[in-house]
């Protein structure tokens, strides 16, 4: 095994009663790298995570974690793992340092609370109550109390799930602290943009399987169709009369706002002079046009034939 | 890194100041409210006196009735009058001396049964006498009375330890149950299952926790009982050691009750249903010996009942708390009982 793979998952399987939550899924992560499992909600991310962190057993399959077996050696891999539980409270009557203190009690290596506390900018709420902050504060004060031992590797599971965007850009500022601190990161999200704006690499998860993993950029890039062609005319077109060489599909935005199209293409320069010369053809003026790189969300789609989102 | 976690569980029952005031106050405002009710008091029965005429019997009734403290006696003009006060409640016996002065008529209300016995019997015995006097007659025994002095038992005397084990009850068995379910539902037993502390520690620290509160609840307990005058000869402190045996058992029945349920209401009030009825059956407010024989018996096997066995043994008559091995050897076995039980129901999700 390569020395750098800091998680290996081989073949894992999970059933509960009749649902198979996890269905034979392989791979394998490397020191330093922040890696992202994404799908919609059911999709076995979390079980595969719980697993991995030796809090499950798999029915098949093996798991490593820093070469080590999480079950069988899950007090030493405990010691060099922080976790962030998807909706896991803490203690009501400690306070965040007290609680930090406590946790960082438990392990052999430990930060100091106020430093953790700092670096998740709560440092001046140390004597607060957890009820006593808000959703986004609860979320990076769990963040810090998955670093309560300086781990090697953390697993974050949907860490920002629930929150307003801003409080997930500064999350999501944390997560690459931690990249830059050095450490192995592994979430889940059902953001998709979440993904690609943190992850080195994503494995998409769909009914228990991955159905694709690599680079977010190799993800869009290996679509039949990477980029989007935004029309804004003025007035209405036969969408068909949109299809030129190198056009996948025509979309006709459902908002009911007459002259709007998207056009998946697969080569901007290939089909961007047809489209322009179509319209001159049909005497349509343009109002506006865009041109955009197509995202994961669109992989999940062309992979899945779901949308995503909820 | 245990003695950690029991500072921090204690820290935090301390600040929980809703179940701080049911393992404290609550007991004490108990033992407040049936202090201020003072059942020692011996029992009164309110007498109407209606005289039609003045007749022999007048003078020796009222000197009979005034050396008796059973009796506060008031005089009524008519009987009906009477009458009409005995049935609103106002008395509890109306005795009509008739014109003829040869007749004596007691009403009394069929409610109080245990008051109109002990009154009926006061003045028929007080109407025998009369006669016999009256006819000359010299009773051919005399009865010679002696009270032979032991300790007066008070209510309050008997109700202190009661309180004491119905107090680490019901905080043991709702406070432990309903902590441990808030743990699991909000998911804090699986994030201590991902760090290198086994769980069964975190529950042992809570455990721990919780005896050390125990303890203090019992200073508390019986501190106050004193200053609302129980009189408690023995040594006060068998009454510790006895109470942390008395809360493991009850702690192990709130790990099960959180094993049963999965809300904090549902917990408490599945404590409660279990709580209550050992409240009330156990011998904390009045001595099992009121039960009928059989439910006593089993009662009796129940841990609670042996618990204030052995604590009133100790507290109330001083006696060695050996004397009450039997006692101690049952909430024992319930100990082991229910630890193995708790240990078997515990669950993380």
């Amino acid at each position: 095994m390569d020395s750098e793979e800091v998680v290996a998952v081989q073949g894992l399987r999970k059933r509960y009663g009749d649902i198979v939550a996890v269905d034979g899924v392989s791979f394998a992560v490397r020191r330093g790298e922040t890696f992202g499992i994404v799908g919609p909600n059911g999709a076995g991310k979390t079980t595969t995570l719980e697993i991995i962190e030796g809090l499950r057993q798999p029915d098949e399959g093996h798991v490593r974690v820093l070469g080590l077996d999480p079950q069988r050696q899950s007090a030493e891999v405990k010691q060099r793992i922080g976790v962030q539980l998807q909706a896991s409270a803490y203690f009501d009557f400690l306070t965040l340092k007290e609680i930090l203190e406590l946790f960082g009690s438990f392990y052999r290596r430990r930060l100091s609370a106020l430093d953790l506390l700092e670096m998740v900018g709560l440092r001046e709420r140390a004597g607060s109550l957890l009820k006593h902050l808000s959703g986004g504060q609860q979320q990076r004060f769990s963040l810090a109390a998955a670093l309560v031992n300086d781990p090697e590797v953390v697993f974050l599971d949907e860490p920002t799930t629930g929150l307003d965007p801003q409080a997930r850009r500064s999350l999501w500022e944390l997560v690459r602290g931690m990249r830059s601190q050095g450490r192995t990161v592994i979430l889940t999200t059902h953001y998709m943009e979440e993904a690609q704006a943190l992850c080195d690499r994503v494995a998409i998860m769909d009914g228990g399987r991955i159905v694709a993993l690599d680079t977010p950029d190799a993800l869009v890039s290996r679509l039949e169709a990477p980029f989007h062609v935004r029309l804004h005319l003025e007035r209405s077109v036969d969408p068909r009369a949109l299809a030129v060489a190198g056009v996948v599909e025509v979309a006709c935005p459902a908002d009911g706002r007459d002259g709007l199209y998207r056009l998946q293409v697969r080569s901007v320069a290939e089909s961007l002079p047809l489209v322009l010369a179509r319209l001159q053809e049909l005497e349509v003026g343009l109002v506006d046009l865009a041109v955009e790189r197509a995202t994961l969300e669109d992989v999940f789609l062309a992979l899945t034939g779901k949308e995503l989102r909820d | 890194m245990l003695l950690n976690l029991v500072m921090a569980n204690l820290k935090m029952l301390f600040r929980d100041r809703v179940s701080l005031f049911w393992a404290l106050a609550f007991p004490v405002m108990f033992m407040g409210v049936f202090a201020l009710f003072n059942l020692d008091r011996p029992p009164q029965v309110d007498l109407a006196v209606v005289e039609e005429a003045t007749g022999p019997l007048s003078q020796p009734l009222r000197q009979a009735l005034a050396r008796m403290e059973l009796f506060e006696t008031k005089d009524e003009a008519s009987e009906a009058e009477a009458l009409r006060k005995l049935r609103n409640g106002d008395y509890d016996v109306v005795l009509v001396l008739a014109g003829d002065g040869r007749t004596a008529r007691a009403y009394y209300n069929l409610a109080n049964v245990q008051l109109n016995e002990m009154a009926l019997s006061a003045l028929e015995r007080f109407f025998d006498e009369f006669n016999l006097q009256a006819a000359g007659v010299q009773p051919a025994v005399q009865l010679q009375q002696q009270a032979v002095s032991g300790r007066d038992i008070g209510y309050m005397d008997f109700l202190v330890p009661g309180i004491l084990g119905m107090g680490l009850m019901q905080y043991a068995i709702i406070g432990m149950a309903t902590t441990l379910v808030g743990y699991r539902s909000k998911r804090i037993l699986r994030r201590i299952q991902t760090t290198p502390l086994p769980v069964p520690h975190f529950v042992l620290a809570q455990v721990a926790a919780f005896l050390v509160l125990s303890l203090l609840q019992t200073a508390v307990i019986l501190g106050v009982g004193r200053l609302v005058g129980a009189d408690l000869p023995g040594t006060l402190f068998w009454a510790f050691p006895l109470a942390l045996l008395g809360n493991f058992v009850f702690l192990n029945m709130g790990i099960v009750v959180a094993s049963f349920t999965n809300t904090e209401p549902a917990a408490a009030g599945m404590g409660n249903a279990i709580g209550l009825p050992l409240m009330f059956l156990s011998g904390v407010f009045f001595p099992t010996d009121q039960l009928p024989p059989f439910l006593a018996k089993v009662v009796g096997y129940l841990p609670l009942a042996p618990l204030l066995e052995a604590l009133r043994a100790v507290l109330l008559h001083g006696e060695p708390v050996f004397t009450a091995w039997r006692d101690i050897l049952l909430v024992g076995a319930w100990a082991v009982a229910t630890l193995a039980l708790a240990v078997r129901a515990f669950r993380l999700e």
